[in-house]
């Protein structure tokens, strides 16, 4: 018997961890749907070490191997503070990634973040300050800059997070300008999913795949301008590619612009990602909501180990035909798995927004999937 | 009488054919396992309740090898799984 080498995570590991579905805010277009007995401060501690077993068992280097917390709103867990300081000890680990609306953030507590092995604060905005507030809430935006210039002010790294939709399409050059000037560490633009409760008005928001490959190029265009502007080396990025811009792949004169890909971009394809959600249920990603198993029966390690969904998943084989014929399907892989099922509610189906199949989005998936 | 036959341990390991070939998991060390094609069909067998002895016949039946050879190799696997813990004994 040997030990399989096979089996090792070489591009990493990421484990994102709900542990609270309460929210203080209300987003209109938020993918939380149930209801959930939060876990007790043991009960998390526990399947903590079992990411720090995973971690242990594949060697993964503190570098790319990554803990975000998040909720609903953590903050709003009493014992989140305690928390962070029982795992400390673990911290030279993983880099450790909170994401929060910032609405429960002061410097009293982003202080004691900063002295708690926090890497780096990811915060969400929708658009500008009208377009923000219609979703999030009234005021929202303003404690977003707030916060991220508390942050700041301490030295934490602040990533911002836009997904791209209907309403904030054209404002997207705005808003890289404006948090280029608050000086945040990244914005990642990322792609609509349409999952949970709102999952129709989801779909209704989101753009046509030539809006998609459009909103690459913009964005391109956005980069070098921006990077030939100075020496600025402190830009914050918002052109990296993000787990679900496979079908970025299209546009070969921008990819040769990037460095030789030789992973898909997809984290669950790729064998790099698991959620675990506040009553222990693991999926393989947020953004796909298939539950594999649930830490309080199975471990993390036995569930990414044993599941033959996720195995199913992760095989590019059984992709829609009319992906694995494509000439970019080595790079692209069916572009975002998430979107897929959130669209068609199937995990085979090409991506909605593949402007290469589509002009619009398809009306009717079964034309395509069959 | 009854017979005694191995069954896997699944409070201490999990597993999974990769390729053709099983790997197992063994749950309380975290380590893995590869097993060869030959050691993965032993493992399928244990799985399904089969004596050593049935074991034994059926890869005698299926492999151009004597008798006494194969009862040996799968007497030292069946000894391998059983000092890690994955088998146990059990009365059929």
């Amino acid at each position: 018997m040997k030990s399989k080498r096979e089996l090792s995570l070489k591009n990493g590991f990421s484990l994102q961890w709900h542990i609270t579905e309460r929210c203080n805010w209300n987003c209109s277009h938020c993918y939380r749907d149930r209801g959930y007995n939060e876990l007790s401060i043991d009960q998390l501690y526990r399947i903590f070490l079992q990411f720090i077993q995973f971690l242990d068992t594949f060697k993964i280097p503190p570098q790319i191997a990554r803990l975000n917390l998040t909720g609903g709103e953590v903050f709003l867990r009493d014992d989140f503070i305690v928390f962070l300081k029982r795992i400390y000890k673990y911290n030279d680990r993983y880099r450790l990634k909170i994401l929060t609306n910032g609405s429960l953030l002061n410097d009293e507590k982003v202080e004691m973040l900063k002295t708690l092995g926090v890497d780096a604060v990811q915060l969400s905005v929708e658009g500008m300050e009208s377009v923000n507030d219609r979703i999030r809430g009234k005021g929202t935006f303003e404690q977003i800059v707030n916060t991220i210039e508390i942050l700041n002010k301490n030295d934490i790294p602040v990533l911002v997070s836009v997904t791209l939709a209907k309403y904030n399409l054209k404002e997207i050059p705005q808003l890289i300008d404006f948090f280029i000037k608050l000086e945040v560490r990244r914005i990642g633009i990322r792609r609509l999913v349409p999952i949970g409760k709102n999952q129709k008005r989801l779909i209704d928001d989101m753009i046509s795949p030539l809006e998609q490959r459009d909103f690459y190029r913009l964005r391109h265009a956005l980069a070098k301008e921006n990077y030939a502007c100075g020496s600025n080396t402190k830009q914050p990025t918002f052109n990296s590619l993000c787990c679900e811009d496979g079908v970025f792949f299209q546009e070969e004169e921008l990819v040769s612009q990037y460095d030789n890909r030789t992973i898909p971009l997809c984290g669950v394809l790729s064998n790099r990602i698991l959620t675990v959600l506040p009553n222990g249920d693991v999926l393989p990603c947020r953004r796909l909501p298939i539950v594999l198993g649930n830490v309080l029966k199975k471990s993390l390690l036995e569930i990414w180990f044993t599941s033959e969904l996720l195995s199913r998943i992760r095989n590019p084989e059984n992709l829609s035909s009319v992906c694995r014929n494509c000439e970019y399907f080595e790079l692209c892989r069916g572009g975002a798995r998430c979107v897929s099922y959130g669209y068609f509610g199937k995990l085979d189906a090409p991506d909605p927004q593949c402007w290469k199949l589509f002009e619009q989005l398809p009306p009717d998936a079964f034309k395509v999937c069959s | 009488m009854a017979e005694l036959v191995y069954e896997i341990d699944k409070e201490k390991v999990a597993w999974r054919k990769i390729e053709g070939e099983v790997t197992i998991l063994d749950k309380k060390t975290a380590e893995f396992f590869n097993l060869n094609s030959t050691a993965s069909q032993i493992w399928h067998l244990i799985q399904h309740g089969e004596t050593v002895e049935s074991i034994v016949k059926y890869l005698v039946k299926h492999f151009d090898i004597e008798y006494k050879i194969i009862r040996e190799d799968v007497v030292s696997l069946m000894k391998e799984f059983s000092q890690k813990g994955f088998i146990k004994l059990h009365e059929k």
